[in-house]
């Protein structure tokens, strides 16, 4: 191989991307722009909108008003520490009402409730949307109010007979927090990290791949390079850095993107909030990893660019137009999404060296690990080494397109 | 200077595209190679820049053979056709530069070879300029530059005026013949018979991949007992369609 035939090649698929400024909007502003926006702006969004939620006074319905006692009703209504109460009003159709959006959840007295404990159960009926986030605000503040009428029933009968209200809970569990600082940043939006970088890779490639093949095929100029001394292995090799390059750029761009995002919202976002409990702590989506972490993080997102770059070469030189290669990488960024969807249930599955070396798949998972502070050396390993298997069998399958006369001259 | 004996290239079991087609070219000539649309032209030349294998026959280009001597060839020819393309983000000069590369020309060599181009196709005002910016015709210009960067003893040139406005065809038709001026060999395919009359001394007239008549443009005429190459063309052509 005349390498420099190859940096011939890649010098010319960089200044030929590098002068386009729609790659350069996609490469270097999404990154950039969209890693904060989803980074930040989810939380505080679901900060915002819960929190809005929580200071609201919900409309509740009862049916069998004469029913409630006025210590629940009291209990009901009055604001707390957990936020304001509710309102109450009269419905004569608990589902309906709240189907039509009059009330946010329905309490139905079927009986009336006892006074005081000892005798059987009473059930009150709870009508809400369980489907919808925000009925989970007004189910806390009910659930509250009649767990607390509850316990004060519970407190009155037992003082009754000289026992403390503790008698009935001689244990309590407190939960303590055993995630490590990476699993803390990371959190429950700690799956967006692997999708953030992968599609930062593939639209940060995507261009390039399909301007050096499809676009090359529409234009007629890669015939021209074909009749030229140079080879097709040195011209699919020059090609695939060339992509690379530009993948690469995007996944470097992507991390400093996060690592500012996690400093921001650790350092600057509480103080912009007035607020002592750090947004990172309640959701997540940032990476706090040592030297040796971004090291295996950087060794990962390169090995994946290389792989993803090689495929995407291998897909784009099967369309014969910019546009039909565009649609044709459609579903690698599907596989991606998606990928990043089944993240969210990572933690069911069952980690093998196997699971590692699927491509794609083992790349997300360790990246997720990895940022979750679980990830190693040896793990990474098996996710470069097959990243670099499977990138150069798709140079390789890519090489073989090259040569042939149906994909190069299908038009 | 070429040499195609026994040309055959079939796709798959039922298309043949050229079927047992031999022609030589000499030093100093332009060559015609005659034919419709989907005669097997474009097909031939491919093989003879190796980007197609042929199926059968062989072809030798400056003594060398295209399916083992490949680069050799390549090194020996230049191609250009009517629907090739530039990169529109590169300037004129860093596309013939570029391809001057793959050529093992250094840079005074490539800058003066470029020189040479530009003052001969008169493109020194826009060289320096993206090809985004280049006129149909520029372009066109810039592509025979890239085509004759390393100086081949083989110009293809395929359907190289469509497209072309009456200057720019003019320029196209004048570069062909100055080149054939310095000794090389000018393969130029076409189905404008008026222009292949006009440029060439030799032509091969092939139609459905096969020979069909090969001769001087007048003992082509002569033998069609016609007036000129397209009454010619059809009476020679006829009964094959």
């Amino acid at each position: 191989m005349r390498w420099d035939f190859v940096f011939k090649v890649l010098f010319k698929e960089l200044l030929s991307t590098w002068r386009d400024s729609r790659t350069l909007r996609a490469t270097i502003l999404m990154p950039l722009i969209l890693n904060p926006l989803i980074l930040l702006g989810l939380p505080i969004l679901f900060n915002s909108t819960q929190t809005s939620e929580v200071e609201k006074r919900q409309i509740v319905g009862v049916i069998g008003f004469e029913r409630m006692p006025a210590s629940l009703k009291k209990l009901l209504e009055t604001d707390s520490a957990q936020g304001r109460g509710i309102e109450l009003k009269t419905v004569t159709d608990a589902t309906k009402s709240v189907q039509d959006g009059d009330t946010e959840a329905t309490l139905v007295f079927k009986q009336n409730l006892p006074t005081e404990a000892g005798g059987s159960s009473v059930p009150i009926e709870v009508h809400l949307k369980l489907s919808s986030q925000k009925s989970r605000v007004v189910a806390d503040k009910i659930g509250t109010a009649i767990d607390t009428f509850s316990r004060q029933l519970v407190a009155k009968k037992l003082a009754s007979v000289g026992l403390p209200e503790q008698t009935l809970r001689p244990v309590v569990a407190q939960t303590v927090s055993a995630d490590t600082v990476a699993e803390k940043a990371s959190g429950i939006f700690g799956f967006f990290i692997p999708l953030l970088l992968l599609s930062g890779i593939i639209a940060g490639g995507q261009s390039t791949a399909i301007d050096s093949t499809a676009g090359e095929k529409e234009r007629a100029s890669l015939e021209a390079l074909l009749v030229t001394p140079i080879s097709r292995f040195e011209v699919v090799i020059g090609k695939t850095l060339g992509v690379t390059a530009f993948a690469l750029l995007s996944a470097f761009l992507s991390i400093i993107s996060l690592l500012l995002t996690g400093w921001f919202s650790k350092n600057i976002l509480p103080k912009l909030m007035k607020s002592d409990t750090q947004l990172s702590q309640l959701f997540g989506g940032n990476i706090a990893l040592d030297a040796q972490g971004y090291l295996i993080l950087l060794l990962i997102a390169l090995t994946a660019a290389v792989m993803l770059s090689a495929l995407m070469l291998n897909i784009c030189i099967f369309a014969k137009s910019f546009k039909e290669a565009q649609t044709y990488l459609v579903p690698l960024n599907l596989l991606v999404s998606f990928g990043s969807i089944g993240l969210q249930f990572a933690d069911f599955l069952q980690r093998s060296s196997l699971l590692y070396a699927i491509p794609l798949a083992g790349t997300m998972i360790s990246i997720l690990d990895l940022i979750k502070g679980k990830g190693g050396f040896g793990v990474a390993m098996i996710v470069v080494v097959s990243n670099l298997a499977f990138g150069a069998i798709f140079v390789a399958l890519a090489l073989r397109s090259f040569k042939r006369e149906q994909v190069l001259f299908r038009n | 200077m070429l040499q195609v004996q026994n040309l055959t290239k079939r796709y798959g079991a039922k298309v043949l595209a050229v079927n047992n087609l031999s022609f030589q070219t000499k030093e100093g000539e332009i060559y015609g190679l005659l034919g419709p649309n989907g005669a097997g032209k474009t097909t031939t030349l491919r093989i003879i820049a190796t980007l197609l294998e042929p199926s059968e026959g062989s072809i030798s280009v400056a003594g060398f053979d295209v399916r083992t001597q490949a680069e050799q060839v390549r090194r020996n020819i230049g191609v250009v056709n009517g629907g090739m393309g530039l990169y529109d983000r590169l300037t004129g000069r860093e596309i013939l530069e570029y391809f001057a590369s793959f050529y093992g020309m250094g840079k005074l060599d490539t800058a003066k070879r470029i020189k040479e181009l530009s003052d001969k196709l008169e493109l020194n005002e826009l060289l320096d300029r993206r090809a985004s910016e280049y006129s149909t015709g520029m372009k066109q210009k810039i592509v025979i530059g890239r085509a004759v960067i390393h100086n081949p003893s083989v110009l293809i040139l395929d359907e190289a005026t469509n497209g072309l406005d009456v200057v720019a065809r003019r320029a196209v038709l004048e570069f062909a013949r100055a080149y054939k001026g310095a000794g090389k060999v000018v393969i130029y395919s076409t189905h404008i018979m008026s222009e292949a009359e006009e440029l060439c001394e030799r032509a091969a007239i092939i139609d459905h991949g096969k020979l069909i008549a090969e001769d001087s443009i007048e003992a082509l005429k002569t033998r069609a007992s016609a007036s000129n190459l397209e009454d010619a063309f059809f009476t020679l052509t006829k009964g094959v369609n």
